[in-house]
């Protein structure tokens, strides 16, 4: 076992270009490969999140301007007016309607601070409680009427990613009271400009204040506001105020229409990127039969050497094999490394890199016996 | 005189696709300890075939070949590797040595997959001496002449004092006058025990051999 890995790294450093070659087009090759099943997979997630909500879901609308149908702007910035404006709309449509929403608190980074931690905080006003916090408690409870008016102590509900520090009734920082605690996993969709789920894990979830709502970016409010309605005079009636406050006037988009919108609009990008998949797969397969020939031609005479000088060849197997191996666990790395910095990919993804990997290594092992059964 | 190697109706054919060699059949030989033993023949008549089954290197054969009354095909590739490392001491036909270690690291490679503790190195240095390779033992073996390196290969199967050696044309490149040490060492090796089965297309060394197989008659 010594010798067999004492030969495989001194080879290894050998063939050093072709190893890199080998390492950086599996490293490609699984990350495309993730990212396809990654897709597939959240798709497969957002297509059964909104059958199991479907009496919800195809009645809300999302609301678009008029104005900005065509393209969207992320980072569009409001004018003073026009802040007052998505206010007054919002106060509007939560009076009238049901309307549910949660966004990014997108304050300055100390308010972000929650014992001691720098996290992500989420308003969520008292509908997106009842709809959809409600259902995900795991400890304590949602928030309630009361939790909406200020007062010294904020409520919070916090995911389950505090809930081996915080329990229910714990206050932090002198400023929020933990009065729930979601379940593990806790996830929901806004079907918004994505379809990725939202994890709720490590989101504390605060209450959108009525009376503290000139304090938000008020952007959001109607960027992220979630309204069920029932009919085309409600449509109506929301574009009338929007009339008589002289603001734009908002199309309606159903969350079951514009997942339906996504997924076709998806459809190219996901084609190309299979198709690009498999061809590196192709190439992933064919380099690695071409340069473990290569490799082994030009090492043929050096590993008979080892043969005659007493290496058995299960020796010369497990060496050839663990060189193999030392790509592998590099291009994992990579992967994950990426993955963890960049990409966040799901359980899924990262089972079918495993099983990717798995299938090469069997490949490669499938080779190096051929081979060696030759010396 | 008990034996070495016990051969015994040993039958090579290379098999590919598409056909297939006969190279030898039904060979029947038993070489005692000490013996020196010539195998001579016209290119192409198996003799290379032959000394590679001897030397454990090629299991693909028909019969029975016993070293040391151990029947070699029942050993296990553990087994035989260190019957390689330990019994059997190979000259291939072709020069091989790893280019990028020191003649001397090459020389040492069987001790070291010996396990030994500590390296042999008065050995190392009696052999190069006598071989006359001693000035070159910190080379790479790309620096040196084919003569030089054939001693080095001869060097490396001697290293581990195996009672079998198997040479497969070893003095090709070597002048007559190393040809002269070559044989000296190994008729002392046979004085000692041990067993030498050389190829040969050289009359100066058939001549000098106990016993010498014609491949031409066997066939
Ligand atoms: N790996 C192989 N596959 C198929 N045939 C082979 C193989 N090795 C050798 N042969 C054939 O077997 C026969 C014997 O070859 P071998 O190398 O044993 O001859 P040799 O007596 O050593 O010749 P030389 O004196 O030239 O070294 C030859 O006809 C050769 O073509
Ligand atoms: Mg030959």
């Amino acid at each position: 076992m010594k010798i067999a890995l004492m030969l495989a790294i001194s080879q290894l450093f050998k063939n050093v270009k072709i190893n890199a070659i080998l390492t950086l087009t599996l490293f490609a090759t699984s990350l495309c490969l993730m990212i396809v099943v990654n897709y597939f997979s959240d798709l497969a997630r957002v297509d059964l999140y909104v059958n199991e909500n479907k009496s919800l879901y195809d009645k809300t609308y999302s609301m678009i301007r008029t104005s900005e149908l065509k393209n969207y702007n992320f980072s569009r910035i409001y004018s003073r007016e026009e802040l007052e404006k998505n206010v007054k709309m919002h106060r509007f449509i939560s009076g009238n309607f049901t309307n549910y929403c949660a966004f990014r608190r997108g304050a300055n980074p100390s308010d972000l601070i929650f014992g001691g931690d720098s996290v992500e905080f989420y308003y969520c006003n008292e509908s997106f409680s009842d709809l959809i916090l409600t259902g995900r408690i795991m400890g304590g409870r949602s928030f309630e009427e009361s939790d909406f008016s200020a007062s010294s102590l904020t409520s919070a509900v916090a995911g389950f990613g505090f809930a081996e520090k915080y329990s229910v009734g714990d206050v932090v920082d002198n400023r929020y009271l933990i009065v729930g605690i979601l379940k593990k996993g806790a996830n929901y969709f806004n079907l918004q400009h994505n379809y990725y789920p939202i994890d709720m894990d490590n989101i504390v979830f605060t209450p959108l204040i009525p009376d503290d709502i000139d304090n938000v970016n008020s952007a959001f409010l109607i960027d992220n506001a979630k309204v069920v309605l029932e009919s085309r005079e409600d449509f109506e009636s929301i574009n009338n105020y929007a009339d008589h406050i002289s603001m734009d006037r908002f199309n309606f988009a159903n969350q079951c229409e514009l997942l339906r919108l996504m997924k076709s609009d998806d459809r190219v990008l996901v084609g190309n990127e299979i198709f690009f998949s498999a061809t590196m797969l192709l190439i992933l397969l064919f380099l690695t039969f071409v340069f473990q020939k290569l490799k082994f031609w030009g090492r043929m005479s050096e590993l008979k050497v080892h043969c005659i000088c007493g290496s058995s060849l299960c020796n010369i197997w497990l060496a050839e094999f663990l060189e193999i191996a030392i790509i592998l666990l590099l291009a994992a790395s990579l992967v994950f490394v990426v993955n963890i910095r960049f990409l966040h990919m799901n359980a899924v993804a990262i089972a079918a890199l495993i099983i990717c990997l798995i299938t090469y290594a069997l490949f490669c092992g499938l080779m190096i016996y051929n081979e060696v059964a030759e010396i | 005189m008990s034996e070495l190697i016990k051969v015994a109706s040993l039958t090579k054919e290379y098999v590919y696709k598409g056909g297939s060699t006969s190279v030898f059949n039904n060979l029947d030989i038993r070489v005692g300890f000490g013996s020196f033993v010539g195998v001579v023949g016209v290119s192409g008549c198996g003799k290379s075939s032959f000394l590679k089954i001897l030397a454990g290197l090629d299991l693909g054969f028909k019969g029975e070949y016993f070293l040391n009354n151990i029947n070699i095909s029942t050993l296990t590739n553990k087994k035989l590797a260190s019957f390689r490392n330990e019994v059997i001491g190979y000259i291939p036909q072709e020069i091989l040595l790893i280019n990028d270690m020191s003649i001397a690291d090459n020389i040492l490679l069987p001790a070291k997959y010996a396990g030994l503790k500590k390296s042999p190195n008065d050995y190392l240095w009696f052999l190069a001496e006598r071989l006359g390779i001693k000035t070159l033992l910190h080379k790479k073996p790309t620096e040196l002449s084919g003569g030089e390196r054939q001693r080095a290969s001869i060097a490396r199967a001697l290293i581990n004092r195996p009672k079998l050696i198997v040479a497969d044309e070893p003095t090709t490149s070597v002048d007559d006058q190393n040809i002269e040490i070559i044989m000296k060492l190994f008729r002392e090796i046979c004085v000692d025990g041990g067993s030498v089965i050389t190829a040969t297309h050289d009359a100066n060394v058939s001549s000098r051999c106990d016993i010498v197989l014609d491949f031409k008659n066997i066939k």
